[in-house]
């Protein structure tokens, strides 16, 4: 029993570091490991319809897909071009932000052309998630007034629902429904989109159910007519659109939410693109990177003898858990993620150094090994609480303030740059708060009791080695 | 015997304000930084080259030309897309981009084509017709067997492309007065190329420098889109993230003041430690100005990141020497405020050395041996750590003695009463 009680918990640290090393085994090692040795090749993991097979990352380390899109300004169109081309990569952007893909960059291009990088997207998804309009219509059986209020498509059946406010006419689009719309499922389980209005589209939906009630309404996006309902109530507030694939549903509420584009779109090219950073680049960054590691390990061990090597165990299972969680969440890694980090491979090393300088100190002063790590480790652990507890509040905010809000008076304020660096950093200090710390205790423990722990001069080096037995030291 | 750092105080002050006030000098001179490509209108090529070349390679010709801040993306093949800080160029340079593609389109004749060369038709002796097939493109280049269109063998037809390596060997593409099709090698006999015409090329600029330059050292090239873009990152921005880092830097001087609450005048941690911090980036940013100036190193997202970085670095290391003085003014509260943070300086150097040392280590290796694409953002890292180490010893616990024991007074006072006791 009490050999299960000291080996267990170095069992366990050692299966989920094969465990973690299997989920992140690159699928194309020569890109990470030493060349001219046959690695074999990764699978990632896959559970049901959850699969992750490569680390996500960005344009500077990967690239990705590149479109070049073309906006239609219309012969008629007034305001200013300038401003329409602004507010169309502001929805874009929200769009590739919400769809879960971090690090796109959008600039204009020449006078009414936009290019869009996207890292980790098929060119099939890009141009499905980015090409649309996404002008959402509220349509009703076309009537006598058809030409007036518009034809919603080229079939002639169907004619633009409007409702009158104040004495004005509204269309009722997309316009009118709260940025909040979500992925909802009715009780058979299939996919649709629930979506609230506000201002007066909850009126004129109203006025729409009510004077077709048991009529077939019908909503179109852009051109294509997405499903055709059955008005069974007046309703005024909410209503959903079904009869959509998962994934399709997922993709409309994005671009419901990031609005309509105010112009028309045509993709122009899409190709794949490499690495903003440089392939070679990249490649020497990971080998220097490694080689950078290995000279900490070095130092840890020269410097700190049999903790050091505990300390490097540790660090590897560290490295090993960070990684495999990025892969997993996923986290889109670009340089700046990496540059996390590194800072928080410092701070997983730092608290190591803190509970070995701490350990001596209670070697010094003559108390025995297992006293030591207890010691050691609880007199260590404020300032680690403190200095991460710091580092993960600076994470919060800027990841917060990074994902934008609205101002009053001020307009939209965003800085997704420092994102991506914030979410990193957290995962990085959440995880050395466990592993570095606890993976380091455990694995002194283990030593409890065996002939290293009399070992003082592995520990100290000052201190006298064995024969002299314990106690001998001042 | 122990080290007396608080006693030296005056010297790292010193040693500080010197430094930060040349940093500050150093960034008041415009021009403050050289920004980078993201955050600049620029310029923007799709170039496919005939032969095959490198990334590296290209870079490397860039860079000769005076470009190195260029951005190189292989797209596919030898085609890069290249973006540049804005070229100048006349009106009327830019080459729009190609029209939508259709998935699955094919390129097939007769189109309005550039006749590239002429041939006769039909191997040597060879009489009749010659038959002119398709040529499937989907499934790499094989000559189909459709046929298209005839030559008359021993007539001279137009050549509009010339396919060179298609299934073992070179295919033509005829165009006769009422057909256009393929036809292998063996068919043909004495190809000659058309002149190239020395039309002149119209002055566009940097633009013609650039490509000038670019055939001599690689070979040709086509020019698919030449085009201006805008900035990637706006500066509004960078001035909400400068927004974003400074609320942050507030909430770390209230958890500070928070987690030190049980010490008296527990404000003046957090105030300090931002002091350091502040110390830590004008710093930092004065040694990237001189860069800038000195070896036109520019300012990019990484340099952001990297700052990022040092922010987080500095306030770790600083708050870990203040908890070992939040202990030994918890463990002898009677003893001088100033003796207990000398004991906890002496108590924590070798863990703040040894910690910078283990940081400095890894990015001292990337930086001799890893890309230089990337030297920027571990430059920056670099300084702001050592800056971020000392300032953790000399400035943030040093502070809170001056403060202690009032030091500012005694400078303001220094006239009236000159014989001040030192310190304990």
């Amino acid at each position: 029993m009490r050999r299960v009680r000291r080996f267990l918990p170095v069992t366990l640290v050692a299966l989920l570091a094969v465990a973690c090393l299997y989920i992140i085994w690159p699928s194309v090692p020569r890109d990470f490991l030493p060349t001219g040795i046959p690695w074999p090749a990764g699978k990632g993991i896959k559970i049901g319809s959850f699969e992750r097979r490569t680390l996500r990352l960005g344009l500077d380390l990967q690239g990705g897909t590149r479109l070049l899109l073309r906006a239609e300004v219309p012969e008629d169109f007034q305001g200013n071009i300038d401003d329409a081309l602004e507010g169309t990569i502001r929805v874009l952007r929200k769009r590739v932000d919400a769809s879960g893909v971090a690090e796109a960059e959008i600039s204009r291009q020449g006078d009414k052309n936009l290019t869009v990088q996207l890292p980790g997207l098929t060119p099939e998804r890009a141009r499905s998630l980015l090409g649309r309009t996404a002008q959402l219509r509220f349509c009703e059986p076309a009537g006598a007034n058809a030409a007036d209020v518009g034809l919603c498509d080229e079939s002639g059946q169907w004619q633009q629902a409007t409702g009158d406010v104040d004495g004005q006419r509204i269309a009722l689009t997309g316009r009118f429904l709260k940025s909040n719309a979500f992925v909802q499922f009715d009780q058979a389980g299939r996919p649709g989109v629930g979506f609230e209005f506000q201002d007066n589209g909850g009126e004129v939906f109203r006025q729409v159910t009510s004077r077709r009630i048991g009529q077939q309404i019908a909503i179109f996006l852009d051109n294509e007519q997405l499903s055709a309902p059955v008005v069974q109530a007046v309703i005024s507030d909410r209503g959903s659109i079904t009869g959509l694939t998962l994934e399709r549903a997922q993709e409309l509420v994005v671009q419901l939410n990031a609005g309509a584009l105010p112009l028309q779109l045509t993709v122009l090219q899409e190709q794949n693109v490499d690495a903003t950073l440089g392939k070679d680049s990249v490649h020497r960054s990971v080998l220097a990177g490694q080689i950078g590691l290995l000279l900490v390990a070095l130092f840890m061990i020269l410097y700190y003898r049999f903790p050091g090597v505990i300390a490097t165990l540790a660090l590897m299972v560290y490295t090993l858990i960070s990684i495999a969680l990025f892969k997993l969440i996923p986290v889109t890694l670009t340089l700046a993620g990496i540059g996390a980090f590194v800072l928080s491979i410092g701070m997983a090393v730092d608290a190591n150094i803190l509970i070995f300088e701490r350990m001596k100190e209670e070697l010094r002063a003559g108390r025995s090994y297992a006293a030591s790590i207890d010691a050691g480790f609880s007199r260590a652990w404020p300032s680690i609480r403190d200095s991460n507890v710091s580092t993960l509040i600076t994470c919060g905010v800027l990841y917060v303030l990074g994902g934008g809000f609205e101002l009053p008076f001020l307009g939209t304020f965003d800085a997704p740059l420092v994102q991506g660096f914030a979410f990193t950093l957290a995962v990085g200090v959440a995880v050395s708060m466990f592993s570095a710390i606890r993976v380091t205790q455990i694995l002194l423990h283990l030593f409890v009791g065996t002939g290293i722990s009399r070992r003082h001069d592995w520990f100290v080096p000052e201190a006298a080695p064995p024969p002299a037995p314990e106690g001998a030291r001042p | 015997m122990t080290l007396d750092l608080v006693g030296t105080r005056k010297w790292s002050f010193l040693f500080s304000g010197i430094t930060a006030l040349v940093a500050v000098v150093v960034l008041a001179i415009p021009p403050m930084f050289r920004p980078g490509i993201e955050f600049t209108a620029g310029s923007t090529a799709l170039i496919r080259f005939t032969e095959p070349v490198t990334a590296e390679r290209l870079q490397a010709a860039y860079a000769d030309l005076g470009h190195g801040e260029a951005r190189i993306q292989q797209t596919s093949g030898s085609e890069f897309l290249i973006r540049t800080r804005e070229l100048q160029v006349p009106p009327g340079s830019f080459t729009e981009p190609a029209a939508p593609i259709t998935a699955g389109q094919v390129p097939t004749g007769p189109a309005p084509v550039e006749v590239v060369g002429t041939l006769q038709a039909g191997s040597a002796g060879a009489t009749g017709t010659i038959d002119l097939v398709d040529l499937d493109r989907t499934a790499g280049c094989k000559l189909g067997t459709q046929k298209l269109g005839t030559a008359a063998a021993g007539a001279r037809v137009d050549v509009a492309e010339v396919i060179a390596n298609c299934d073992g060997a070179a295919v033509y593409r005829v165009v006769t007065s009422d057909a256009s099709g393929y036809v292998a090698a063996k068919d043909i006999r004495d190809f000659q190329a058309k002149p190239k015409e020395a039309a002149p090329e119209p002055d566009r600029g940097e633009r013609t420098v650039i490509e000038k330059g670019l055939r001599e050292r690689l070979g040709t090239f086509e020019v698919r889109e030449f085009s201006s873009v805008s900035a990637t990152v706006s500066r509004v921005t960078v001035r909400n993230t400068a927004i974003a880092v400074a609320v942050a830097t507030l909430f770390i001087m209230v958890y500070i003041a928070f987690a030190f609450a049980s010490l008296p005048r527990p404000m003046r941690y957090g105030a300090c430690a931002v002091v350091a911090l502040l110390h830590d980036v004008v710093i930092t940013l004065g040694m990237f100005s001189l860069f800038s100036k000195l070896f036109h190193v520019e300012v990019n997202l990484m340099f952001v990141t990297g700052l990022l970085t040092v922010i987080g670095f500095s306030v770790h290391d600083t708050i870990v020497v203040y908890d070992r003085i939040r202990e030994n003014v918890r463990q002898s509260p009677q003893a001088p405020f100033a003796s207990n943070v000398n004991a906890a300086l002496v108590q924590t150097i070798a863990r703040s050395i040894n910690t910078s040392t283990t940081v400095l280590l890894t990015v001292a290796t990337m930086l001799l041996l890893g890309g230089t694409t990337i030297a920027s953002f571990l430059l920056v890292i670099f300084v702001g750590v050592a800056a971020g180490t000392y300032s953790s010893i000399g400035i943030a616990s040093q502070l809170l003695v001056a403060w202690e024991e009032g030091d500012l007074e005694r400078l303001a006072f220094w006239r009236r009463t000159p014989a001040e006791q030192p310190a304990g």
